[in-house]
């Protein structure tokens, strides 16, 4: 039980950090932090390199109002991001979309980092419940020949 | 399962392999492709009633029935001072064809600074200012300058981003008089 107390703490400790970060922070936010969360998915179309919410120009402002006046009339944050998709296509996200090739993006480096880790532990497992070097007879003598030497 | 361990490293070979797969697929594509055509035509253009700097207005509804050329642009874009020279050969070709209107829409500019560029250029065509960019919202512009070229019956028929040329311009122009 003692051996395995530090690993099961781990899992918790991971378990609740990955449930904090994937839990859906919306449900209080105001249509401000709305805003401002839907405008950092979204590319600044005539600048480079910076998301709607970071940039300074007319059209960006432009954007901002808009996506907040969307906001305002009821219409859900995937509604919005479908929306500017339709207008600009599919480069206006700053994130993969999470279907398509998208799931291959998101998905395969946590599958990959999941079978790693599992390959891991089972790895130090194995390596703990079966010593890899085992004493051969030759080896007993040696030790026992120094000992008396000793 | 004699050697789980390889079932593991190998189930991670196999994703590294799909990663990889799906980056050399597309190393060569640009993920801003989308953004060199306008996902507008082909569909109505949106409305849009604008202050004009000789302090009348513009709008889609006055200009039902023709083919309208609409162009963002503004006087502190250098590619916007290279396409005028076509736009000003274009207009001195067909100002006087009742069915077409040229309207420049200005993106991010000062009306006193595009009064003087009007002037100085002799440009004859409409020229619109845009507050609070609504119509470069509404048209899902990306910079200037750009141009939509909208038809006779309210469809947008062409667009381009970048600087015109008179033969880009021409055959907008002629898809959108298609529509009629």
């Amino acid at each position: 039980m003692k051996r395995w107390g530090p690993w099961a703490l781990l899992a918790v400790i991971a378990a609740v950090v990955l449930a904090v970060a994937a839990w859906p922070s919306g449900g209080h936010a105001t249509i401000a932090e709305r805003t401002r969360s839907l405008a950092s998915e979204l590319r600044c179309v005539d600048c480079e390199a910076l998301s709607i919410a970071d940039s300074a120009t007319p059209t960006a402002a432009a954007q901002r109002a808009d996506i907040e006046a969307r906001l305002r009339a009821g219409q859900t944050d995937g509604q919005i991001r479908q929306a500017y998709v339709d207008r600009y296509g599919p480069s206006i996200l700053l994130k993969p979309q999470n279907d398509g090739i998208g799931i291959l993006v998101w998905g395969l480096p946590v599958a990959a980092f999941i079978l790693g880790a599992g390959g891991l532990a089972y790895a130090l497992w194995r390596w703990r419940r079966e010593p890899r070097l085992a004493a051969t007879e030759a080896d007993e003598q040696l030790v026992a020949q120094a000992r008396e030497a000793g | 399962m004699r050697h789980p361990a390889r079932w593991v490293a190998g189930g991670v070979g196999v994703i590294v392999a799909l990663l990889a797969v799906v980056l050399a697929v597309n190393s060569g594509k640009d993920p801003r492709a989308d953004a060199s055509h306008s996902r507008l035509v082909g569909q109505p253009a949106p409305a849009f009633t604008l202050p004009t700097i000789d302090g009348k207005q513009v709008s889609t509804a006055s200009l039902a029935g023709k083919t309208v050329v609409v162009n963002f642009w503004n006087t502190w874009c250098q590619p916007c001072q290279q396409e005028l020279p076509t736009l000003l050969d274009y207009w001195s070709r067909h100002s006087n064809d009742p069915d077409l209107v040229m309207v420049g829409i200005v993106r991010d500019d000062t009306e006193g600074a595009v009064k003087a560029a009007v002037s100085a250029e002799h440009i004859g065509w409409t020229i619109a200012m845009d507050p609070g960019a609504k119509a470069a919202l509404a048209f899902a512009t990306r910079g200037q300058p750009e141009t939509y070229v909208i038809g006779p019956d309210g469809v947008i028929a062409g667009s381009q981003y970048g600087p015109l040329t008179v033969q880009s311009l021409d055959a907008m122009v002629t898809a959108a008089r298609g529509r009629a």
